[in-house]
């Protein structure tokens, strides 16, 4: 995010000093990367206005926090993904996930990735992003985190790190774990759906 | 032809990252204002000009300590006086504390 032409430092102690106009450009600047955050973790049936809500007024609450020392993004995608983390942590885990569970599309995918070694078109992308999902409903909400941030962003384990206040080593163990999970899911859907064929 | 589920699943993450972005988001209508009203909200409460709950609490503890001083001279003056009608008094006291 282009810092340039937007004094932040000044914005922030106007901010602590009550002033509403620094308040109101704070929250216009960054609603859209804070959006984009809860969107991509944004638990079903939860609104993305809330949980964008929730994230900036905890962000201004804590504002005193903010030492400066890292940048200011880094510091608001954390306080967004604990926000987005702490309404999944609400949300009920899927047992499992059926192949008739993934519609049309998704049945397409799968029939793709079982009868070829081929990449998937371009054109699956959303069809494939929604069987992904499907498959993520069914781990715990800090591995359905990891994953997403590093393999459907694709950001790297050090700014994973940074955003979810873990270590990298806690990184990489959960998202190992969670791969695991991942593959075993997967394969149940392989192997359910060949043993009813 | 079964290939490696880890290999599939490897393709199916990365089909699944190339999804475009969503556009940038326009800020709903009335957020803005609900932010700023909950931001206001909170700083008033973290900053009350006259807190009633406080007040009574510091009124309870001064009477509080008040009552304490008074009835610690009270008694001190009782036993340390000088007064013969005072010996009296307290011996009265203590002897009908005795029964």
């Amino acid at each position: 995010m282009d810092e340039a032409d937007f004094d932040l430092p000044d914005c922030l102690a106007r901010i602590r000093n009550g002033e509403e106009p620094a308040a109101r450009a704070l929250f216009r600047r960054y609603y859209p990367y804070v959006a984009a955050i809860v969107r991509a973790h944004l638990p079903p049936r939860t609104d993305e206005e809330d949980l964008c809500q929730m994230t900036f007024v905890k962000a201004f609450g804590a504002l005193d926090q903010y030492s400066g020392k890292g940048t200011f993004t880094h510091w608001l995608s954390r306080i967004a993904v604990t926000t987005c983390l702490n309404q999944l942590r609400f949300e009920k885990r899927r047992p499992e996930v059926r192949r008739s569970d993934l519609g049309e599309h998704g049945d397409l995918i799968f029939d793709h990735l079982i009868s070829s070694t081929a990449e998937l078109p371009d054109g699956d992308a959303a069809a494939a992003r929604e069987v992904v999902e499907s498959l993520l409903a069914t781990l715990a909400p800090k591995e359905r985190l990891v994953l997403t941030l590093l393999h459907l962003e694709d950001r790297p384990v050090s700014e994973v790190a940074a955003m979810t206040g873990w270590n990298q080593a806690v990184v990489k163990v959960r998202a190992f774990r969670a791969r695991q999970k991942l593959r075993r899911a997967f394969a149940k859907i392989q192997t359910g759906d060949n043993h009813e064929s | 032809m079964n290939p490696d589920p880890l290999k599939s699943l490897d393709r199916l993450l990365r089909c699944a990252a190339s999804t475009p972005p969503k556009d940038n988001p326009e800020v709903p209508f009335g957020l803005e204002t609900r932010v700023i009203a909950a931001w206001k909200e909170a700083r008033t409460a973290e900053t009350p000009e006259f807190n009633v709950l406080a007040v009574f609490q510091k009124a309870s503890l001064a009477a509080l300590a008040c009552t304490a001083i008074a009835a610690t001279v009270s008694v001190s003056a009782l036993f340390h006086s000088q007064d013969p009608q005072a010996h009296v008094a307290n011996y009265a006291l203590v002897a009908s504390l005795d029964r």
